[in-house]
């Protein structure tokens, strides 16, 4: 019982640490926006263009990767460059989740698993281990928890649960974006079409609004 | 099989529209000058040989940037730009107003897909006006607004004067 308890307390510890780690990411973030007073300048222009596109390689490449918060980097360059990088922004999360689908799809389990526990990325080491001996649509009941009415379900809209899952507020608790795309690769229930239909109007929404309406409502 | 053909022609239309209008989608939007307005001077204008001591910062904020513009043989050149990005001197167009002398110039970065279109009125020994500066990458465009003043310079510089 005390055991139960402590786990409990230890669970709700970490989520409010996640939760206050995000607050005080974008805290953080707006400040240095407002302390530095970005100006975009013909002199500066070069030099902040090599800038976003280490940030596009970095944030591309971290966004295809389960359980790194690939999706703040892309944040980050919406609030301090506003508007006008929201293409950019929108076009390199769509090829981070295409990236992460194939790597789900095309890479062998047993190789993901050792690469995993190889880089300590130990949740996602025991996931994978988890999956590996499943098939196809047990894979799937694990995940949502061997339920089977949820099963199906599941099954019927997984393009729909595939977009609300990456725009799910703490989706990083379950991979986030690079670990939702690598399990759909990995399931075999999505053709690669259809899916990167589902990602390039699942991930449009943040981008269209900061383009029309800009970064205030990011606050 | 059609729904197949269909989903990757709906995937290349998408993609070739992104491509296309994506980067504009949030350019910024500024009314550039139009030089249509104005009167072309040819090789002579009524502001050459006039060099101002200038200063040029962004809309509404401090100028801390120091220029020299110089107009010669129908051409107005910002000695900052060319010696940043090489913006050559180009034609300057006018209209006399009650104002005094507005002026419309449009230069473009060599190295860039990037122009500047400077729209200033010089009254007296004063100038004043923006500078409009548009840079095109493949992910965005962004316009910038620049204001600038500045005062005649009495002894404008030989190199100046000859360019």
């Amino acid at each position: 019982m005390i055991h139960l308890t402590s786990r409990r307390w230890k669970t709700a510890l970490k989520l409010f640490a996640v939760v206050a780690l995000l607050y005080g990411a974008s805290q953080l973030s707006h400040t240095i926006a407002e302390a530095v007073e970005f100006e975009l300048r013909p002199s500066n222009e070069h030099v902040v263009h090599r800038f976003i596109m280490l940030s596009a390689f970095l944030y591309t490449g971290l966004l295809a990767l389960p359980f790194v918060p690939g999706a703040e980097i892309g944040m980050a360059m919406l609030v301090a460059l506003g508007p006008p990088i929201s293409f950019l922004v929108y076009i390199c999360t769509v090829i981070g989740l295409c990236f992460s689908f194939l790597i789900g799809r095309y890479v062998p389990l047993k190789f993901l698993r050792l690469f995993a526990g190889a880089i300590h990325f130990s949740r996602l080491a025991y996931l994978l281990e988890q999956l590996e001996p499943l098939d196809r649509k047990d894979r799937i009941g694990y995940l949502a928890g061997r339920d089977d009415k949820l099963t199906s379900t599941f099954l019927r809209y997984r393009y729909v649960g595939l977009a609300l899952a990456f725009n799910l507020p703490g989706n990083f608790l379950i991979g986030g974006g690079g670990g939702i795309g690598m399990i759909a690769g990995m399931s075999g229930l999505y053709s690669f079409s259809d899916y990167l239909i589902a990602v390039m109007i699942a991930v449009s929404p943040v981008p269209l609004l900061v383009s029309i309406f800009g970064t205030g409502f990011l606050a | 099989m059609f729904s197949r053909l269909a989903v990757i022609a709906v995937i290349l239309v998408g993609s070739a529209f992104l491509l296309g209008y994506g980067p504009n989608l949030a350019a910024s939007k500024t009314d550039i000058p139009r030089i249509e307005n104005m009167e072309s001077v040819g090789n002579t204008g009524p502001l050459d040989g006039m060099e101002f001591v200038s200063k040029l910062g962004p809309e509404g904020k401090p100028k801390d940037v120091d220029d020299r513009f110089v107009f010669s043989d129908g051409t107005f050149v910002s000695k900052e730009c060319e010696l940043r990005c090489s913006y050559p001197a180009r034609a300057y167009y006018i209209k006399e107003t009650n104002t005094g002398t507005e002026f419309v110039s449009n230069t473009k970065c060599p190295h860039k897909d990037a122009e500047i279109t400077w729209h200033g009125t010089v009254k007296g020994t004063q100038i004043s006006g923006t500078a409009i500066w548009t840079i095109k990458r493949w992910y965005w465009t962004v316009t910038n607004t620049f204001e600038f003043e500045g005062q005649l310079n009495e002894k404008p510089s030989i190199s100046a004067v000859g360019s």
